[in-house]
């Protein structure tokens, strides 16, 4: 039954899957000495191979990266086009969080009286949706909410925690993050509908998700004018840490506090192990990578699309790291960003 | 030199030459204290290249410092920290102020960097859930570059600026040494000589009339001496007329025959 | 100079902009006019001409100009042209080239005159 409807994409995302850089492929890559190298190698050793191609020296990280952009925009695709619901639905939710990111762009764009084509020139094609530009045009946020937001999935999410008539009044990070945990929220409804398998392996990597939002969250707000109920506030209703771990992340100050509660959770308590305020965060993406590598072991669920994305940014993550680390000429810290599981 | 003999155009006398002596000696005490001025602002100068060469090497330094630490928040942060920067751009939080430090005379703009308070939160909450601390850390990072290149651009307009001042002293300095002190002191000796000439002429002068005077009493005298003598030749004429008359006898010893024939006549009378 | 003080301008790449941008240089006033120029790869020699004519000799509200070495290589001759002690003219590696003093319009004239000044 999954097979009949979905098996074309489950395979396009498992074959793309088994074309993702290796261990091998990071430890040759760190040894190229320039973006020329590097472009050779991805040319001849990788699936990069026809989206480097045509890249001209000098190379630069940019170059790279729109590239590796590119062939995600192009994978992702397929499985839309192949995909019918419910899985058509889940594809859509995973674009969310892209949407939100293209929304934010549009409204402090608008808010500051840029140009459509300069905002919607950095809009991510994976979020773009087709009132975006009727965002940056509006000339009142009623307006925009009336003429942009309504027919979009986003709508929903404003009515309940943020109103539309606050939005020239907040502050643009506390509007993202705001609608990202709604958006967060409802994905996890969304996903208690599906079958069990995507339910069981969702709830993990969602609640994971969560987690993790509310982690770095508090971590970035000390010393902000962030007040503890604001932050309060972008915590889920769910989540492994949810409610107590959540109460008590609302209140701390420094990272030491943060160390001391997660260390009162097994899959966390890792993380606490270095000195590094910034290990934490390495930290979290090695954890969610892990989990979406096992939701990728699993058969017949949706979870192994939202593995397949999480897998994307990664690769990209990894790759503008090692490329701006050589450009950079500081290759010595070139570990400390490159991450990946076996 | 050029100027060599050049000199100014005045007439010679000793209250002009009181005159110029006392320029020349103002323009000696002056290229004296451009000189000292000159060496003042060459210190400083020397001081300040080698104080540039060192703040760009800092500077190579704590750029690519504060470029990684960027890098960090854009890994971290993605490209929507970017964009929060790029499209968050109001008004300037950082200022350069400008003051003035006083070398030899010469002022120098000297800036340093203000941080206007009002403004520095608004852009705090950057990255909140994906990279903030990173992007604090770079903003940091880039504050620290900001304050090093205040004091480049501080020793560098020094640079400029004693670099022109010392280029004007130089010219100052150079103009009194090849030009206005040597005309001066040609002019000083001109008017000596001059003077000197003058001081001469009139000796000469003196000279000339002494002669002239000299000469006018010889004339005198010789004209007396003429006239007794044409007298004398008159009356000895006479008397060699007489003479003939009397005795037949030549004009043998004039001044005897005179005598005698006056004392003859006296004699006779 | 203005009480509120004077405004650093940056040319450059758009990473070491935003690197500015980010520790508070940037400036949009009243006219909308920027006192920053992100030189990407259509960004023309004459733009990036004007924008640095623009923030050295039209602007005065402007005390330093920060422009990096491979964009001002672009427009040299303005560079070592412009010989006014305000603006200050200061030439920064970007995050990809490092720094090449001798290629600094400024440092390569300090520099020969502490070589000269050495020898003598």
């Amino acid at each position: 039954m999954f097979n009949a409807k979905n098996g074309f994409s489950e395979a396009h995302v498992r074959g793309c899957q088994t074309k993702r850089l290796t261990k091998q492929n990071y430890a040759e890559l760190s040894r190229c000495d320039t973006l020329e190298d590097i472009k050779t190698y991805l040319q001849t050793m990788s699936d990069y191979s026809e989206y480097v191609r045509d890249l001209q020296a000098p190379v630069r990280p940019v170059d790279i990266i729109e590239c590796c952009r590119k062939r995600q925009i192009a994978e992702f695709n397929i499985c839309c086009q192949q995909a019918s619901s419910p899985l058509s639905n889940f594809l859509e939710y995973l674009t969310y969080g892209y949407m939100i990111d293209n929304l934010v762009l549009a409204l402090n764009g608008m808010l500051r009286g840029r140009t459509t084509e300069a905002i919607l020139e950095k809009c991510s094609p994976i979020g773009f949706f087709d009132s975006l530009s009727a965002v940056v045009v509006s000339s009142s946020v009623q307006e925009l909410y009336r003429l942009a937001l309504v027919d979009t999935p986003l709508a929903s999410y404003f009515s309940s925690s943020i109103k539309a008539e606050d939005l020239d009044e907040l502050n643009i990070e506390l509007i993202r993050n705001v609608l990202y945990k709604e958006y967060l929220q409802d994905f996890m409804v969304f996903c208690n509908k599906m079958d069990q398998n995507t339910r069981q392996l969702m709830e993990k990597l969602l609640s994971m998700e969560a987690d993790r939002h509310a982690i770095r969250i508090t971590l970035n707000s000390f010393g902000t004018e962030l007040s503890k109920a604001d932050r309060r506030n972008l915590y889920t209703n769910f989540g492994t840490m949810y409610p107590d771990g959540f109460a008590r992340l609302a209140n701390c100050e420094t990272v030491d506090e943060v160390k001391r509660i997660l260390v009162a959770y097994p899959e966390f308590r890792e993380l606490t192990k270095s000195d590094d305020p910034h290990y934490i965060d390495r930290g979290l993406r090695v954890l969610e990578l892990e989990a979406c590598g096992q939701a990728l072991d699993e058969q017949f669920n949706f979870a192994i699309f939202y593995a397949f994305v999480k897998f994307q940014e990664n690769e990209i993550n990894n790759l503008m790291w090692l490329t701006e680390c050589v450009a950079q000429r500081q290759k010595s810290s070139l570990g400390e960003g490159i991450v990946y599981i076996q | 030199m050029s100027s060599a003999g050049a000199r100014l155009n005045v007439t010679p006398t000793v209250t002009t030459l009181a005159v110029i002596k006392s320029r020349l000696a103002g323009a000696q005490r002056g290229h004296r204290l451009l000189k000292k001025k000159a060496d003042a602002l060459t210190l400083r100068y020397r001081g300040i290249l080698r104080d540039i060469v060192e703040a760009k090497r800092k500077l190579a330094t704590s750029m690519r410092d504060a470029h990684f630490a960027w890098t960090r928040a854009k890994y971290a942060g993605g490209d929507a920290v970017k964009h929060a920067v790029l499209d968050g751009v109001d008004r300037a939080n950082v200022r350069v102020m400008a003051h003035e430090d006083n070398v030899a005379g010469v002022k120098i703009p000297k800036f340093t960097c203000r941080k206007c308070g009002a403004d520095e939160r608004r852009m705090e909450l950057t990255g909140l859930a994906r990279g903030g601390a990173r992007v604090r850390e770079a903003k940091a990072s880039y504050g620290e570059a900001i304050g090093l290149l205040s004091e480049l651009a501080s020793l560098q307009t020094a640079f400029v600026t004693l670099d022109e001042a010392i280029k004007t002293t130089n010219r100052r300095v150079n103009a009194l040494e090849n030009y206005v002190t040597p005309r001066l002191q040609n002019t000083v000796k001109y008017i000596l000589s001059e003077l000197d000439e003058l001081e001469r002429e009139e000796f000469f002068r003196l000279k000339k009339v002494q002669a002239k005077k000299k000469k006018d009493i010889e004339e005198t005298e010789m004209m007396e001496a003429e006239e007794e003598k044409r007298i004398t030749q008159a009356v000895d004429a006479e008397l060699r007329a007489f003479g003939d008359v009397i005795g037949g006898e030549g004009g043998r010893g004039a001044g005897g025959n005179l005598i005698e024939s006056e004392h003859d006549e006296d004699l006779l009378f | 100079m203005n009480e509120e003080g004077s405004l650093m301008a940056v040319i450059g790449d758009e990473d070491t902009v935003t690197g500015f941008l980010l520790a508070g240089v940037g400036h949009i006033d009243e006219r909308q006019r920027a006192n920053y120029l992100i030189v990407g790869e259509r960004t023309t020699e004459s733009e990036i001409a004007d924008a640095f004519k623009a923030f050295t000799t039209q602007r005065d509200d402007i005390a330093v100009v920060l422009i990096t070495q491979v964009v001002a290589d672009r427009i040299r001759f303005l560079v070592e042209a412009h010989a006014r002690a305000i603006p200050s003219v200061l030439e920064i590696p970007d995050k990809e080239n490092p720094y090449r003093p001798e290629a600094d319009s400024v440092l390569a004239r300090v520099s020969h005159l502490l070589g000269g000044e050495g020898g003598a």
